[in-house]
């Protein structure tokens, strides 16, 4: 609890916090955008290529579509920001160079690894949830359509699936944070992931791609939707697990310079 | 009692040795000082000493406990390891906050205390990025004193430091060993080294080359008679011809290294009047620390 609490302590006052959520909030509100093009035709026509994307992506002015734009955000956006918090939690330690003041302490290096996770899960979570209530109230602004509870449970299941998938393959970013001794390594290894995921999903394997697999969970595209499978949820928890075990190893066995 | 104790320790990267053997051995109450250049090999034992690098070899036993992944007594003992760095954007109490929660303390006096005692009361809401270079060592000595260890294990304490800084540091180290703690430390600067430590390690290339107390180190350094004429040729001859052994330096000046000399250097003056050679400069050298420490690893080099 300590350990969090000094954490926390070091995060509250990080600008960065605030501008994390300023970026993350601007999918609510470019599908709020994409709304309100859609639902005038005039606006429509004039949105060339945006209009191309919009009948493209099949989107319909109602909770259902602005929900759903709001999950895939999450599936392919959540992997850049979630990997931009988790490089600061863990990066910024070599950064402010304060990591040496956290090895020799009656805190055990595991037990503050853990509380910079739990901060980069309740982070995470409070980026999603800021979205989801920005997204509510642009969309009663915009006086979408009610939709059946059912559907909207679905929704949000899908939603907070979407989330812990998108967590859960941000572990590895602490390690590269740690290994590389900063910033540089764990936003280079967020990069090439969401390029490699591109290419590998248009490949048509991404199922099996750790981080291709949320956003094609969050139904960016139908079709490739029905690709995942048991084994990939089995390699998304794979990969959180081994991303986990290699931070906690990695900084209490390895010399520290 | 034994605070700190080494055996035959050693780290390697490479071909290059780190630390080499080495064994030292630190009594409660003891001031140590380390020397060395950089890359010595001085940061590489306060690492090992403090847990963040294991050794390839040798032993490491603090407060009588074996160094190891079961070491429970950090709160015993306070470091500074290198430049002092803290979270830029939090203030000096914050930073001071995280340590407290992480050493989990539960006097929150200790911060005031450690504020006064090292004169941040002032900068106490100021963020620590715009802390001057001494400052900021001030704030890296209070996180590493604020829990009140009984061992401080103290790399280069008093960089950045301005001359009241530095003064006020060397007596807080004092007003700490006699309130029963230990210190190690390693500096530079020599001469401040040689004004708090009871002891000191010379370490070169990972080895340590000596070791001595501060009395020893004061009675080792070299002493020269230094003699000016307008006839050294001379002069040399003459001082020969008495027994004394005299070379003529660098400098045009004549060096005497007898301690007859030293002791007596009336002698000299009057040996050289005697025979029709006036003298300009009659004076005494002793060498500063900087000297007797480039002497010895020089000699461990020929060794």
């Amino acid at each position: 609890m300590n350990a969090l609490q000094a954490e926390w302590l070091k995060l509250k006052n990080a600008s960065i916090l605030w501008v994390s959520f300023i970026a993350f909030g601007l999918a609510p509100v470019m599908g709020a955008v994409f709304i309100l093009i859609m639902r005038d035709p005039e606006a429509l026509a004039n949105a060339g290529a945006l209009s191309l994307k919009i009948e493209a992506m099949g989107i319909k002015p109602d909770w259902n579509a602005y929900l759903g734009i709001l999950t895939q955000a999450i599936g392919v956006g959540g992997v850049l920001i979630f990997g931009f918090v988790a490089s600061w939690v863990f990066g910024r330690e070599y950064t402010d160079g304060t990591a040496k003041d956290l090895l020799s302490l009656p805190s055990s290096r595991t037990r503050i690894l853990n509380a910079k996770f739990i901060i980069y899960v309740f982070w995470s979570l409070a980026l999603v949830i800021s979205n989801l209530l920005t997204g509510l109230i642009l969309g009663w602004l915009l006086q979408l359509p009610m939709m059946e509870t059912e559907q909207i449970i679905k929704q949000l299941t899908l939603y907070f699936n979407t989330t812990f998938l998108t967590i859960i393959i941000g572990t590895p970013i602490a390690f590269f944070a740690l290994r590389g001794r900063g910033y540089l390594a764990p936003l280079g290894f967020v990069a090439l992931t969401l390029v490699v995921a591109q290419i590998i999903a248009a490949t048509g394997y991404g199922a099996y791609f750790p981080w291709a697999v949320p956003g094609l969970f969050s139904g960016i595209s139908p079709e490739y939707r029905e690709s995942i499978n048991e084994v990939s949820y089995a390699i998304v928890f794979f990969t959180g697990i081994t991303g986990y075990l290699a931070t906690i190893i990695y900084w209490k066995y390895t010399d520290q310079q | 009692m034994e605070v700190i104790r080494t055996h035959i320790l050693s780290k390697h990267y490479g071909s290059t040795h780190a630390a080499d053997k080495i064994s030292i051995h630190v009594n409660q109450g003891e001031i140590y000082g380390f020397l060395g250049l950089n890359g010595a090999g001085k940061t590489t034992l306060i690492r090992m000493l403090l847990g963040m690098i294991q050794p390839d070899q040798g032993e490491i036993f603090l407060f009588g406990q074996k160094l190891d992944n079961t070491f429970q007594r950090w709160n015993d003992i306070g470091y500074l390891v290198e430049t002092p760095h803290a979270y830029p954007n939090l203030s000096v109490l914050d930073n001071l906050r995280v340590f407290y929660k992480l050493r989990n303390l539960h006097n929150p006096k200790l911060i005031d205390i450690i504020l006064e005692k090292l004169k941040l009361e002032k900068y106490r809401h100021s963020p620590a990025k715009v802390l001057s270079l001494g400052n900021q060592q001030r704030l890296g000595l209070a996180k590493a004193l604020m829990h009140r260890p009984q061992l401080h294990i103290l790399d280069e304490p008093i960089n950045g430091l301005d001359p009241e800084g530095i003064v006020e540091v060397r007596n807080l180290l004092n007003e700490l060993t006699q309130n029963g703690s230990t210190i190690l430390l390693s500096s530079h600067i020599l001469g401040e080294i040689s004004k708090v430590a009871n002891r000191i390690g010379i370490v070169h290339e990972g080895k340590l080359i000596r070791e001595l107390d501060t009395e020893a180190l004061l009675s080792q350094l070299q002493k020269k008679l230094i003699v000016g004429t307008h006839n050294n040729t001379a002069a040399i001859k003459i001082l020969a011809d008495a027994g004394y052994h005299a070379t003529l330096a660098n400098n045009n000046l004549i060096e005497l290294s007898d301690q007859q000399a030293i002791q007596f250097p009336e002698r000299i003056s009057r040996i050289l009047v005697e025979h029709d050679i006036p003298l300009h400069l009659l004076s005494t050298f002793t060498e500063d620390l900087e000297m007797y420490f480039l002497r010895t690893i020089k000699a461990s080099k020929n060794n």
